[in-house]
Order: C-alpha cells, then sequence, then structure tokens
C-alpha cells in the first residue's frame, strides 16, 4: 500500500499544471523573441538598403528580392505579436489594441525606403491584423 | 461575422494585385542597360573622332543594337556608343557601319538621343535629333525639342549640340548637352550629377517625329560627380540618417523589450505577492 494518501497526489498534479503552462508561455515569449530579434537584423541587412540579394535587373529577380523583404517585415511582426502577447498572459494582462499598433508601426517603417515594400507590407500587415481579429472573435 | 471577414481579406487582397500590377507594367520594356559615365577630356562637336587629339579617349565605349521592337529584341543594328563628361557638358557619340547610306533613301537620315527625367523612368520628355537634310552634301542640323503626349516640339531655347559626318559606309553623330543647367526650363531635362537618367537612342530616315522612328534601344546612364566633388548627395545624406534613426529606434524598442523579459520572473513573482 502507497504511504501517500491518494488526495495528496491529485492536488500535486494540478498544481503543475499552471507551472508547466507558465513554462511554456516563458519558452514561447524567448523563442519568439529570439526569432524576431533575427529577423530584425536581416530586416535592418535588406531594407535599410545595406545588402542586396540580387545585382540583377532582371524582373524575376526584383520580384523575389521584394518578397523576401515583405516575407522578412510580416514575419517580425507575427514573432514580436506571439512574443509580446505571451510575455502580456504571462504578467496577468490582455495584449491591448496600443501594443499591436506599436508593433504594426515599427514592423511597417522598415519599409519606409521602398515605396513597393512599403506598400505590399502594409497590405500584409493589415491581412494579418484581420486574421488576428477574426481569431479572437471565434 | 465571419462573412464580412472573408470579404475584406479578399478586397485586401485585389487591392494587393492591382498595385502590383502598377508597379510591374513600368518595367514589361525591358531592362535599359546601364552603366556609369565619369569624366575625361571635352570633344569637338564636328562629326570627326580626332585621333590627334587623343579625343572621346577616355569615354565610356559600349556596342549595342537598335532595334525596330524593344520588346522582341531582333534584327538589331549594332552601334558603337561612346559617352563621358567634360565640365559642364555630357557628350555621346554614336558610331556605325550602313551599306545603305549611299542611296538617296537615306537622305533624311537622324540620329537621336530622347531623355527622361530620373524620377520619370521611361517617359521620355526631351530630345536632341542630328537631322540630316541631304546625306550627300553632309547637310544637317541639330534639333531640341520638347516631348508631350507623343508629339514633338521645337525649344524655345534650344541648348546642347550635334554634328554628323559621313566617310565611307561609316558615320558618326556626336551630341553634347549640358549638366547641372538650372536654367535648363520646362523644355529640357535638367541632368544632375549623382543621379541615373534613361536615355532612347533612335534612328530613322524621314524627319518625321515619332512616327520615323525606326529603330531605337534605351540605356540608362549614371552621372557621376565630377572628381573632388562631395560622393553623396543631400538626399541620400538624409536617407542615410533616416536608416540609422528609425532602426535603431527599433532596436532599442527591442534591447528594452529584452530587458523587461530577463524581469519577468521577478515580475511574476511581485504579481502573485
Amino acid at each position: 500500500m502507497s504511504k501517500i494518501k491518494k488526495e495528496n497526489l491529485k492536488l500535486g498534479t494540478v498544481n503543475r499544471k499552471p507551472k508547466l503552462e507558465e513554462k511554456s508561455a516563458y519558452r514561447s515569449v524567448i523563442r519568439s523573441a529570439v526569432i524576431g530579434g533575427l529577423l530584425l537584423i536581416i530586416s535592418v541587412l535588406l531594407n535599410g538598403g545595406y545588402i542586396s540579394l540580387f545585382a540583377s535587373e532582371n524582373i524575376l529577380f526584383q520580384t523575389l528580392d521584394i518578397t523576401i523583404k515583405v516575407l522578412v517585415i510580416l514575419f517580425f511582426f507575427i514573432f514580436m505579436t506571439i512574443s509580446i502577447g505571451n510575455y502580456k498572459e504571462l504578467t496577468g494582462k490582455p495584449l491591448d489594441l496600443k501594443l499591436i499598433v506599436i508593433i504594426f508601426i515599427f514592423s511597417l517603417i522598415q519599409s519606409f525606403r521602398d515605396a513597393i515594400v512599403f506598400s505590399f507590407s502594409f497590405i500584409g500587415l493589415l491581412v494579418i491584423i484581420v486574421y488576428l481579429f477574426l481569431v479572437q472573435e471565434n | 461575422m465571419k462573412k464580412n471577414a472573408t470579404s475584406i481579406i479578399i478586397f485586401i487582397f485585389i487591392v494587393q494585385v492591382f498595385i502590383s500590377s502598377a508597379f510591374l507594367i513600368v518595367k514589361t520594356y525591358g531592362t535599359p542597360i546601364e552603366f556609369d559615365v565619369g569624366f575625361g577630356t571635352a570633344p569637338v562637336i564636328d562629326g570627326v573622332v580626332d585621333g590627334a587629339t587623343n579625343e572621346w579617349a577616355s569615354a565610356e565605349k559600349l556596342e549595342i543594337e537598335l532595334f525596330p521592337d524593344l520588346s522582341t529584341q531582333s534584327n538589331g543594328l549594332s552601334i558603337e556608343l561612346w559617352i563621358l563628361q567634360a565640365e559642364p557638358n555630357l557628350y555621346i557619340l554614336a558610331r556605325f557601319d550602313f551599306d545603305d547610306h549611299i542611296s538617296s533613301e537615306y537622305d533624311n537620315e537622324f540620329l537621336g538621343v530622347l531623355i527622361a527625367d530620373w524620377d520619370e523612368d521611361l517617359n521620355f520628355t526631351d530630345a536632341k535629333i542630328v537631322q540630316f537634310s541631304n546625306m550627300s552634301t553632309n547637310s544637317y542640323s541639330y534639333l531640341d525639342y520638347y516631348i508631350n503626349d507623343m508629339v514633338y516640339y521645337e525649344d524655345v531655347n534650344p541648348n546642347g549640340d550635334g554634328a554628323a559626318k559621313l566617310e565611307g559606309n561609316r558615320i558618326v553623330y556626336e551630341f553634347s548637352m549640358p549638366v547641372e543647367n538650372i536654367e535648363s526650363g520646362i523644355e529640357d531635362v535638367e541632368l544632375d550629377h549623382g543621379d541615373t537618367f534613361n536615355f532612347k537612342i533612335i534612328f530613322g530616315k524621314t524627319a518625321i517625329y515619332p512616327s520615323g522612328i525606326i529603330i531605337s534601344n534605351i540605356i540608362s546612364i549614371h552621372l557621376q560627380f565630377p572628381p573632388g566633388a562631395p560622393e553623396e548627395p543631400i538626399g541620400e545624406l538624409l536617407m542615410s540618417i533616416s536608416t540609422i534613426v528609425i532602426f535603431s529606434s527599433i532596436g532599442a524598442f527591442y534591447a528594452f523589450y529584452i530587458y523587461r523579459i530577463s524581469r519577468i520572473k521577478k515580475e511574476i513573482e511581485r504579481i502573485r505577492s
């Protein structure tokens, strides 16, 4: 016969569950922030005009160049939103509109050097926000 | 609600397709040949390449083809194109061999340079043309036009110079046009150092523009700064400063956030207590 009472065992499992959730949320905060940081570095190099991926004026390469720049910005927004959202959850507060707007501005402003990248990023970010709004609604 | 949101997303995608197509249409004429043009000694614009004075020796030398249709780029006429800067002008020379030069069909031959402003892409609004009136007597005139809606209007104040000379089957066309000419007015494209301009080289055999143009090609020329002049114009300098400021701000925001993450465990404990 076990020396530990069944009641004590049950209590332990219940306490461990929120701790595990907290740990996983904390990991998500860090991982997403690190990925966001890497994307920011890539964005500085590409959208800041320090590195050019394709020297060719070929339309295909130009399109690819624009696509990569836009995707870097969009993924930066997504990962930073995930990271900050989880961070807020850990502190017991919701991710409010003010913070989303700040991340939106910091993401969009990275494309200020190129009108095409700016317009695509703007539309892409709007689509993501509408999607997030939808998910929240559901 | 879900239906509305789907409609919004579809609408945004349609807008995106329209915006992207607007940007892509500009590029469908093919990519212009692009190169940098530096400085050298000013040549004499007389239609003759004087080997004794070494004129055009420091020019950027290029061999291009002029095509009847720029989109298909076939059946081209190969020409030598030499370009150089010498204060205060940009000099362009076009030289090519053409068997038909002897025939009277080409008595009214012309070669011209159309110029688009640096921010106008392929909207050519300025034309410098050397127009022959009689090839056999080497009679020609230099014409300066401005173009509005495909109509060529003669400039009230013509700028630049042009000359041509046929020797055997080989013809030489020479042009000069002012750079950094603030008095050029609206009739001429104001060429500036440090900017890239699209030039269209046109050739035809009847003095009607633009219907007389039979072959052409586009080149993109970046006009270098004169030696010793500051390399970076004020616009680019402002852009560089803005880039540093903007990305530093985002970096600072990111660093602050990382600092907050490092303090999160303490903050959770503080909230719980």
